[in-house]
């Protein structure tokens, strides 16, 4: 549907509305929505590459994944190929600086992997410091560099 | 307004209506065109009713 036509459903249940033709003017006001909704931006991200193609982006001495996004547990990349199904590592993917963002071949969801770089890596909370909880402020986490 | 006017108004709008039906169909667009002429029959009684069956 064009906006011209968008329009005059617009002015056509303006003036049921203002002639007090309530229930039609309704009627076309939900006409109007539901092809009006054709008219909403759907944001279109390009994924180029497989998930395998988008790890390979990143140095394995200098990164790591953060699969789970609760930044910890981190794993290497190679760790993160052997672990992979087929499936996973075929997935359509796109990366920027320090992501990848990729479709979950189980869910079909779009998800993120943080990429960590090495200089942040001492900075991630790590579940082993909780046996250190008294030796600093007790939450486990060390302080986070800035991204 | 007195009543005549009213009428008129009305009529013109379901003539407004029925130009739109005629365009949606022009261009194929069958299920938007049947839902609007369903709204443009229940007017047009309601109108009939409303003008003691005038026209």
């Amino acid at each position: 549907m064009d906006l011209n036509k968008l329009r005059a459903l617009a002015e056509l249940a303006d003036q049921l509305e203002t002639q007090g033709f309530i229930v039609e003017a309704n009627n076309v006001h939900n006409l109007f929505l539901k092809q009006a909704d054709q008219f909403n931006e759907k944001p279109k991200v390009e994924f180029p590459m497989d998930v395998s193609d988008a790890a390979n982006n990143f140095d394995s001495n200098n990164y790591m994944f953060d699969t789970e996004g609760n930044w910890q547990d981190l794993i290497s990349i190679p760790e993160f190929l052997d672990n992979a199904s087929d499936e996973l590592t075929h997935a359509p993917a796109a990366v920027d600086k320090n992501h990848i963002v990729l479709e979950n071949p189980e869910n079909k969801k779009i998800e993120v992997i943080n990429v960590v770089p090495r200089e942040h890596w001492d900075t991630i909370h790590d579940p082993k410091q909780e046996d250190q909880k008294d030796q600093d402020d007790g939450s486990g986490f060390i302080k986070r560099a800035d991204d | 307004m007195d009543k005549k006017q009213e009428e008129t108004k009305a009529q013109n709008l379901l003539t407004q209506i029925n130009e739109v039906i005629g365009k949606l169909e022009d261009d194929n667009e069958e299920v938007v065109a049947k839902q609007l002429h369903q709204v443009f029959i229940k007017l047009s009684r309601k109108i009939k009713v409303k003008y003691n069956g005038s026209k």
